[in-house]
């Protein structure tokens, strides 16, 4: 046979490089043989083809797929050596296999904290007693929702666990103050709020009630926080009264800054009217807020106010059951518990913090070997490395949460303490671990402390980014861009105040609405259908606007169907719902041409046709599940379209100057001052825009220090490590993310980056 | 037969005991891809179904070259072959029916 001669064709020195690539995965000892052989092959079958001029694109492309199959062949020797070193020590085996399902397990319950992420309460300094009521109906797939006065008053004079109930709405407001407009997140309260939530504002010489009359009515006054007071503070001083929604109100009483309740950014707190018997059972639109008395736990509570329930449910049926024969129910929840994304903060510490502590002490060990040789100094220098690293962990993080101006609670005590508990914990496993292990096994604990961390954040990261992408993913269901809302302070807008709205330069199209989305909350009340709906399903509360017919259109809220032709004076006979409705009283899509009838205790009402459904949209931000919606037509029930909503490019400020410009609102007339929907939408996101930013580097500070764990150890763990790393990547991501490409595209990117980072590192390293 | 043989395996066997010494030539004789042919190889070799060396680097030299690894099968490799091939063959008569002729492998 005659020899070939030395191939020359470009396709070999491209097979050459991809054989190269494949040769860094075979563990050392073997590496070399392996090289040989493929190049070898690769060379004589080259050479062979070129010397009987075969060497054609689909010889050159069969050559190619062959050199990729050493990838495989490579993968295959690295998996097979690893097994054999577990296998060759069980001990250590069962430490690795154990710190990677402890790993693993956190991963879960990091799970299970991430899908519970809602938008909860804020803490504050809280003595535990503060304890929110919500009605419930599980049946009807209704986690927490408001009670209705009339349960207020009942549940205030008849039970026995609470000291005091009270209740709110959350509110937006405009603050004017000099020259200064604020719109500011709000809260309007009951007389007995504060003493329910167990704070006391501090009064500011007014020697009122904290703005309520001896009668528990309120008073034109208002409480603030002190961070609003000090920006509202000019060369005069503190303000002693502010314009709150075009009304002047006296300034009563200021809360600390620490205060965050009922959402984080509530910075003004207003009276609200006392709640009376005279509305109906099923009109839920207080938040409520109780205090247990000394010694009652929660549940005990619950009991009582589910007792309570069900006899005012035998009482009024209707205004329970109404058409729908669901169950309701109490939950009591306590207020200033760690909410649930800071637990899930405090986790990632936790594990970041085991994780630079198994980096410090790990690193220590397989570079100086004399200094961690004892097995005293490991576990010493395992728990120093474990404060100094909380310390640092922490620091970064508030660093982080203030350069991206995170509105993120700060560690409050609370949360510092179940730090600290959190660290010590993993100081104590860590230096275990390290004081178990001997020699050259210190590396493989470090590997598995290393992996199992890494694993942690990286699901931690993977599921929250997840929650938040869909999170951020729901728009408010309209589009806010250039929507203009106020409200009027002293009537209604009439039809020819939109007329005359929508042909002001400037202004594309008006509306007007009882209560804007995002804006305000709208009523709530039951319906009922003509007819059984398909499903059955129950539905406990509905939120009802009022709208002129051209609401949809301006909104840019799609709609299917039609929107409504009555006008003013006609008797409403049609409703649009929105899709939540429709999907529960018409799964079967037919709710077009259906009737429905909304609920009024007492008084005989109209049968309404569905005309047109209408898409989703977000009440308290998009995190809130979609409620169900109806939207009736002007004059029903004889409520004020109070909203008009302008969609424009005009400011907000210069809308509402071009509209008394040209006469379409007197300049006498009372209106709140003007609020751009977007900037509501873009602020109710906000959080979690942020909150992903920290997830996002929370990953990243995983996958770094994965690399550098690879990189300090043998080339058999290192492979072991990024390829656990890699799997495991790719399976939580995809749990988090439910995206398979994204999530094997990034786990194929880990274990390559750690392979390769960490072969380049381990040789830069091993002179020291 | 050991436990494991799978029909590629009893293919990359059946080459090597057919004098195909190299893998690339072991990749064409049964058309399975390299990231098959190579731990099946690994496999055997461990076993001591198969025998691999490098040749010798005279003749690669003398050929301008480098060496190549080439595959020998062993005694026990032989007689592993003859006993899959036994369990194959006997499958696919109980299959087949007894008057069928027996499929070839390979």
């Amino acid at each position: 046979m005659t020899a070939p001669t030395a191939p020359r064709a470009s396709v070999f020195r491209l097979a050459t490089l991809v054989i190269a690539g494949a040769a860094r995965l075979v563990p050392e000892p073997a590496r070399s043989e392996w090289r040989r052989e493929w190049d070898a092959e690769l060379w004589y079958r080259v050479a062979a083809l070129e010397a009987r001029g075969a060497l054609d694109l689909p010889e050159q492309s069969r050559l190619i797929r062959r050199c990729l199959g050493a990838y495989h062949h490579a993968l295959w020797i690295a998996a097979r050596g690893a097994a054999r070193d577990l296998r060759s020590t069980p001990a250590r085996s069962a430490l690795a296999v154990s710190a990677v399902a402890v790993a693993l397990a956190a991963g879960s319950v990091a799970f299970a904290l991430a899908t519970e992420v809602r938008v909860g309460a804020a803490p504050y300094p809280s003595d535990g007693r503060a304890v929110r009521i919500f009605n419930t109906a599980p049946a009807a797939d209704l986690d927490r929702t408001a009670l209705s006065g009339y349960e207020l008053v009942r549940f205030r004079a008849e039970n026995r666990s609470l000291e005091v109930i009270a209740g709110f709405r959350r509110a937006r407001v405009v603050v004017e103050t000099g020259a200064t407009r604020l719109p500011v997140r709000g809260a309007r309260v009951t007389a007995d709020w504060f003493r329910a939530a167990g704070v006391e504002p501090v009064p500011t010489g007014s020697a009122d009630r904290l703005g309520f009359d001896a009668g528990g009515r309120p008073n034109p006054t208002v409480l603030v926080r002190e961070d609003l007071r000090r920006d509202l503070t000019d060369a005069q001083g503190p303000p002693q009264s502010i314009m709150v929604d075009g009304h002047r109100l006296t300034i009563v009483g200021v809360l600390p800054e620490s205060f965050r309740f009922p959402d984080p950014d509530t910075r003004i707190w207003l009276p609200l009217a006392p709640p009376d018997l005279t509305g109906t059972v099923g009109d839920r639109t207080f938040a409520a807020l109780g205090r247990l008395r000394e010694g009652v736990s929660a549940e005990q509570a619950r009991t009582d106010l589910k007792g309570l329930s069900l006899r005012l449910q035998a009482e009024h049926p209707e205004g329970y059951l109404a058409f729908y024969r669901v169950p309701w129910g109490i939950d009591v929840v306590p207020v200033g518990a760690l909410p649930r994304e800071l637990t899930l903060i405090v986790g990632w510490l936790f594990a970041a913090a085991l994780m630079l502590v198994a980096g410090a002490g790990g690193g220590v060990g397989v570079l100086k070997p004399p200094v961690a040789r004892g097995r005293l100094v490991g576990m010493l220098v395992l728990a120093g490395g474990t404060a100094i690293a909380a310390g640092l962990v922490v620091l970064a993080l508030r660093g982080v949460t203030s350069v991206i101006g995170a509105d993120l609670p700060a560690l409050s005590r609370s949360s510092s303490v179940s730090t600290a508990g959190y660290v010590a914990g993993g100081a104590g496993l860590a230096g275990l671990l390290a004081w178990l292990a001997r020699g050259e096994r210190r590396d493989v604990v470090f590997v598995a402390l290393a992996m199992a961390s890494a694993v942690t954040l990286l699901a931690g990261a993977g599921v929250v980014g997840g929650v938040y992408r869909r999170i951020l993913a729901v728009g408010p269901g309209f589009d806010p861009r250039g929507l203009v809302a106020l409200r009027s302070l002293d009537g209604r807008f009439v039809a020819g105040t939109v007329r005359g709205a929508a042909s002001v330069p400037g202004i594309v199209g008006a509306t007007a609405v009882s209560s804007a989305p995002m804006f305000e909350l709208p009523p709530n009340t039951t319906i009922e259908t003509e007819r059984p709906s398909v499903a059955g399903s129950p539905s406990p509360g509905v939120d009802v606007r009022i709208v002129s017919p051209e609401y949809f259109r301006v909104m840019g809220l799609p709609l299917a169907g039609r929107s409504f032709t009555e006008g003013l004076a006609e008797v409403p006979r049609e409703v649009v719902i929105n899709q939540a409705l429709a999907d529960r009283f018409w799964p079967d899509g037919r709710a077009v041409g259906a009737r429905l009838r909304v609920h009024r205790t007492g008084a005989p009402t109209p049968l309404l046709r569905v005309v047109g459904i209408a898409s989703n949209t977000r009440r308290q931000g998009s995190a809130a599940r979609p409620v169900a919606e109806l939207y009736l037509p002007p004059g029903y029930g004889g409520v004020p379209l109070a909203t008009l909503i302008l969609r424009t490019s005009l400011t907000p400020e210069a809308a509402l100057a071009a509209l008394r410009t040209h006469g379409v609102i007197g300049m006498g007339a009372a209106v709140t001052t003007p609020v751009a929907l977007g900037e509501l939408a873009r602020a109710e996101q906000a959080p979690y825009r942020d909150a992903g930013r920290i997830v996002a580097v929370a990953g990243l500070i995983a996958a770094m220090l994965a690399v550098i764990a690879c990189a300090v150890t043998t080339a058999r763990p290192a492979t072991l490590g990024a390829a656990v790393g890699g799997v495991s990547g790719v399976a939580v991501l995809w749990l988090g993310t439910r995206a398979v490409d994204v999530a094997a595209v990034a786990g194929l990117g880990i274990t390559l980056a750690m392979l390769a980072t960490g072969t380049l590192l381990r040789r830069r390293l091993a002179p020291l | 037969m050991p436990r494991g043989f799978g029909s590629s395996t009893i293919l990359v066997l059946q080459a090597v005991a057919g004098g195909i010494r190299y893998g690339f030539d072991i990749m064409d004789a049964t058309e399975l891809p390299s990231g098959t042919v190579y731990p099946i190889l690994g496999k055997l070799d461990e076993q001591g179904l198969v025998r691999s060396a490098w040749e010798d680097p005279r003749i690669a030299r003398r050929e301008k070259r480098p060496p190549r690894r080439y595959y020998t099968i062993t005694a026990a490799g032989a007689r592993a072959l003859d006993e899959a091939m036994r369990r194959v063959t006997a499958l696919a008569r109980r299959r087949r029916g007894p008057g069928d002729p027996s499929p070839a492998i390979g």
